[in-house]
């Protein structure tokens, strides 16, 4: 086969056509799997169990060449396209496969973003639930939100920690916490002295909570982006994402851990990072949170949840994370909000349906399965709803009284939050 | 006695020894141990990354084990994230030592020639340079 140029969408295409004309794996393989790296390149990995049979090998390398006519400039030359390796490691990377053809899979690896492939159930951060805030565009009333929700949790008797992980462009710090209550460090120093194993110096001292928490009933502590003199910010961000030893999800799980421990909260709401960042797939996918997707009904915040679940839904992911989506309806209009909001449940609908509900035979009950109608009020695609409001403006104070007045768009989104936050209860506890 | 592998230093020795050789148009002994130059080049980055080792400075995993012509795909193929992509995108183009094998150790000195011993010098030098400059820069 002439390869001639092949783009990176028609890999897939490709492979599958190479693997019919070749009649499926050699005799004597389970599996192959298909590793595309750094550039984009495949190569073939299979067992070392196999490596001694020259049966094998020569099969092998007729599948290398046939990849390298096929995929041209995106298969590895065919003298080095076949690694062997132990099976140890090929079962944990097919973990992360996209599933081809029979018996052959694709892993990829990527400079960023490698784990918006990866779902983790969360490993306990002591006894507190994990909500995540995120949506695919900014400027939608994450920050707000969350200031907003710990005060209505902390009013109900809730220990309360929101953390600022929208490191890029923080703000909810300066919007919540008058300068004698900012703390001396905040997130992107636990992440620096880390480095360095000083990260329990500053754990001690990177919080600071509202004045509107004081007379509440449960407690909010807010722990920012930075500290109230931010210091060399830009310097520390470029050294937070350093994954020397470990992942960089599990040192934001340790450094949760440490505010666990010191602030023993029932309640830990992350703000997210915008878009499809590495903070992001690390706080939607890695954490075991449950995750609310701020949606508003544009076109552009449509096609990004559909990359986004159209990718987890290829990986095979679909059960381990749909679970634990809920979207939230961000900034609805206050003209024509029912016709919106039957518009975005629909939009949100056929988004949820496509990607992760379960298909309902006749004789399917849709107790049995991962299915919900239109308009069931519980359901993952069923919006939380937030009210536009003026006082929700960006950049508006929430330091005193001012979040009682802005709690008023959100009476909605509050009922809804919490029967999900009972029905979570009772299915983690 | 079996001794500590210490994969940085044995790279530097390799690739002196190689260039001796090499200067004296020894090119099938120097061919050899640029191979050798480059596979601990390789594990001494792979350690770096995060590559288990057991009691003897060995790598604990079978993929690992292997020399340049196999450990050079292995890493190109598994690299990730922005670390090991630095180290890649450092790394010439292709698989240089697909035609060289530890077999070679036996074969007749005039089946490897200046060409070929040039070739695999070329890439052993650009993983000399790679980890000198990771020293410097303290990523290794």
């Amino acid at each position: 086969m002439n390869s001639g140029f092949v783009p990176f969408d028609q890999i897939l295409e490709r492979v599958r056509q190479i693997f019919e004309n070749f009649e499926g794996l050699p005799d004597g393989l389970e599996r192959i799997i298909l590793v595309r790296d750094l550039i984009g390149v495949l190569h073939i990995s299979v067992s070392d169990t196999v490596e001694e049979s020259e049966q094998i090998r020569q099969d092998l390398r007729r599948l290398a060449s046939d990849l390298s006519g096929g995929l041209g400039a995106r298969a590895s030359s065919a003298e080095s396209a076949v690694l062997f390796v132990d099976d140890e490691f090929l079962d944990d990377i097919v973990d992360t496969a996209f599933n081809i053809c029979r018996g052959v899979y694709l892993v990829d690896r990527l400079v960023t973003g490698q784990e918006w492939g990866t779902v983790r159930d969360s490993e306990a951060i002591g006894s507190a639930m994990l909500y995540t805030l995120f949506s695919v565009k900014g400027g939608v009333g994450r920050s707000t939100t969350a200031a907003l929700l710990a005060w209505h949790l902390a009013k109900g008797g809730e220990r309360v920690i929101v953390v600022d992980l929208d490191l890029e462009s923080p703000g909810l710090s300066p919007a919540v916490l008058e300068p004698p209550a900012q703390p001396s460090y905040g997130v992107t120093d636990w992440f620096v002295e880390d480095l360095v194993g000083q990260s329990g110096q500053v754990i001690d001292w990177m919080a600071g909570s509202p004045r509107w928490a004081e007379n509440l009933e449960g407690d909010v502590q807010v722990v920012p982006a930075h500290g109230r003199d931010p210091g060399e910010y830009l310097p520390k961000l470029g050294r937070v994402f350093m994954d020397i030893g470990e992942p960089w999800s599990r040192r934001l799980h340790r450094m949760l851990l440490q505010l666990e421990e010191k602030y023993t909260p029932t309640i830990i709401l992350l703000e997210s990072r915008s878009g499809l960042h590495d903070i992001a797939a690390s706080l939607v996918t890695n954490l075991g949170a449950q995750v609310l997707l701020f949606i508003t009904d544009s076109e552009s915040n449509w096609t990004d949840y559909e990359i986004l679940f159209g990718h987890w839904k290829r990986l095979g992911l679909a059960p381990q994370i749909r679970e634990n989506l809920s979207a939230v309806s961000a900034m609805t209009p206050f003209v024509e909000t029912t016709q919106y909001l039957h518009n975005l449940k629909v939009r949100s609908w056929d988004l949820f349906r496509e990607n992760f509900y379960d298909a309902l035979g006749p004789e399917d009950r849709s107790d049995d399965r991962f299915s919900f109608d239109l308009d069931d009020y519980d359901a993952p695609h069923s919006p939380l709803v937030i009210k536009w409001a003026s006082e929700l403006a960006a950049g508006s104070s929430l330091l005193g009284s001012d979040i009682v007045n802005a709690a008023s768009a959100y009476g909605d989104f509050f009922e809804r939050f919490d029967r999900l936050h009972a029905a979570n209860r009772t299915y983690l506890r | 006695m079996l001794r500590l592998a210490d994969f940085k230093d044995a790279q530097r020795r390799h690739w002196q020894d190689a260039e001796l050789l090499f200067s004296n148009n020894r090119w099938a002994n120097a061919d050899h141990l640029y191979g050798f130059s480059a596979e601990c080049g390789l594990k001494a980055v792979m350690q770096s990354l995060g590559m288990t080792v057991d009691g003897s400075g060995n790598p604990q995993e079978r993929r690992y084990r292997k020399h340049a012509n196999e450990v050079w795909s292995i890493f190109k193929a598994f690299a990730s994230g922005r670390r090991g992509y630095w180290f890649l995108s450092k790394l010439p183009q292709g698989a240089p030592f697909y035609n060289w094998s530890v077999q070679d150790r036996y074969a007749h000195q005039q089946s490897i020639g200046m060409n070929e011993a040039e070739s695999h010098r070329g890439a052993a030098m650009a993983l000399v340079r790679m980890v000198k400059r990771a020293e410097n820069e303290g990523r290794i």
